[in-house]
């Protein structure tokens, strides 16, 4: 069991920063998709046959 | 409905075959990660003993150790995809490349920042030129430079060659990590878990580091698939404005 004692602002800095650091990253991968996606269905949309122009 | 079935990598070079597989990995890897997260966070905190010299500073390597490995890990990875985009031309290999370099620099440097704060109180300095700290800041200074590469060249194909060059090139720097403390004098502590002879460290605090380890490689294993699924997905947009527009050479 844990007893961090005078310690414990390191321990704690450490988890916090980890937990900023992949967080973010989690978060950033998370909206490009979600961003990404909703642009793609509105050019699909758009362009029901592929984006091919008529000839 | 298509029901065909992946049997070699260059069926996944199919966009919709890896964005369908990519689908039905990312819900089990997810509740994987999850729980090896929670088991590994007990351990750390419940279940591993404080350190007869560190006390319970300790408790930073279950973050910082696995941080390192998957830096190191990531990186061996962009190799391979680099000798794929070079030698086999998959053209999954420089999605994969391009996805994962962002990841591999938060690992270093979740590392880089969890091993200055476990220094303080432990060696008394948050930094030291040392041959590990210094190769370790040079690794994440060249996934920059991978990622800023990929930014500054406007063609893809062009982009993913210069890119793979530097990936192979950078790729000197993993050997000068991991033998940095056997080959120079350094603050930082020799292998004390990928030994030849063996782990020193007491499985009392070997399995809970372990399975943080495993819940990294599961994080990075599931952000791998979400941003390669955005990259083809970006790719897609970029094929549609192209052809609408009626320029020429699109890529597929």
């Amino acid at each position: 069991m844990i007893d961090p004692g005078a310690h414990a602002g390191f321990i704690l800095a450490a988890y916090a920063a980890t937990a900023i650091i992949l967080g973010g990253v989690i978060l950033a991968s998370w909206l490009s998709l979600r961003a990404a996606r909703a642009r793609l269905q509105r050019l699909e949309a758009l362009f029901p046959d592929g984006g091919k122009r008529p000839s | 409905m298509n029901d065909a079935r992946p049997t070699s990598w260059l069926q996944l070079a199919n966009p919709a075959v890896f964005n369908r597989w990519a689908d039905r990995l990312l819900g089990p890897l997810v509740i994987v990660t999850l729980g090896l997260f929670a088991y590994g966070l007990y351990g750390t905190f419940f279940l591993s003993p404080a350190d007869y010299q560190q006390g319970d500073t300790v408790r930073i390597m279950y973050i910082h150790v696995p941080a390192a490995w998957l830096a190191l890990f990531v990186y061996a990875g962009m190799v391979f995809s680099a000798l794929g985009t070079l030698v086999f031309r998959h053209p999954m290999a420089d999605v994969a490349q391009k996805a994962a370099a962002p990841l591999g620099a938060a690992f270093t440097l979740v590392c880089l920042i969890t091993g200055s704060i476990w220094g303080k109180p432990t060696w008394g300095t948050w930094w030291q030129w040392d041959a590990r700290m210094t190769s370790v800041l040079v690794l994440l200074l060249i996934y920059l430079g991978i990622m800023a590469l990929w930014r500054a060249v406007d063609d893809p194909l062009r982009a993913a060659r210069a890119v793979a060059i530097l990936t192979l090139v950078g790729a000197v720097n993993l050997p000068i990590i991991k033998f940095s403390v056997d080959w120079w004098y350094t603050l930082h502590q020799p292998a004390s878990v990928f030994r030849l002879d063996g782990p020193t460290i007491h499985p009392s605090m070997l399995k809970p580091l372990l399975i943080m380890a495993l819940g990294y490689l599961g994080l990075y294993l599931v952000l791998l698939l979400v941003r390669m699924k955005t990259e083809l997905t970006l790719r897609r947009i970029d094929r549609l404005q192209r052809l609408a527009a009626g320029i020429p050479g699109e890529r597929a």
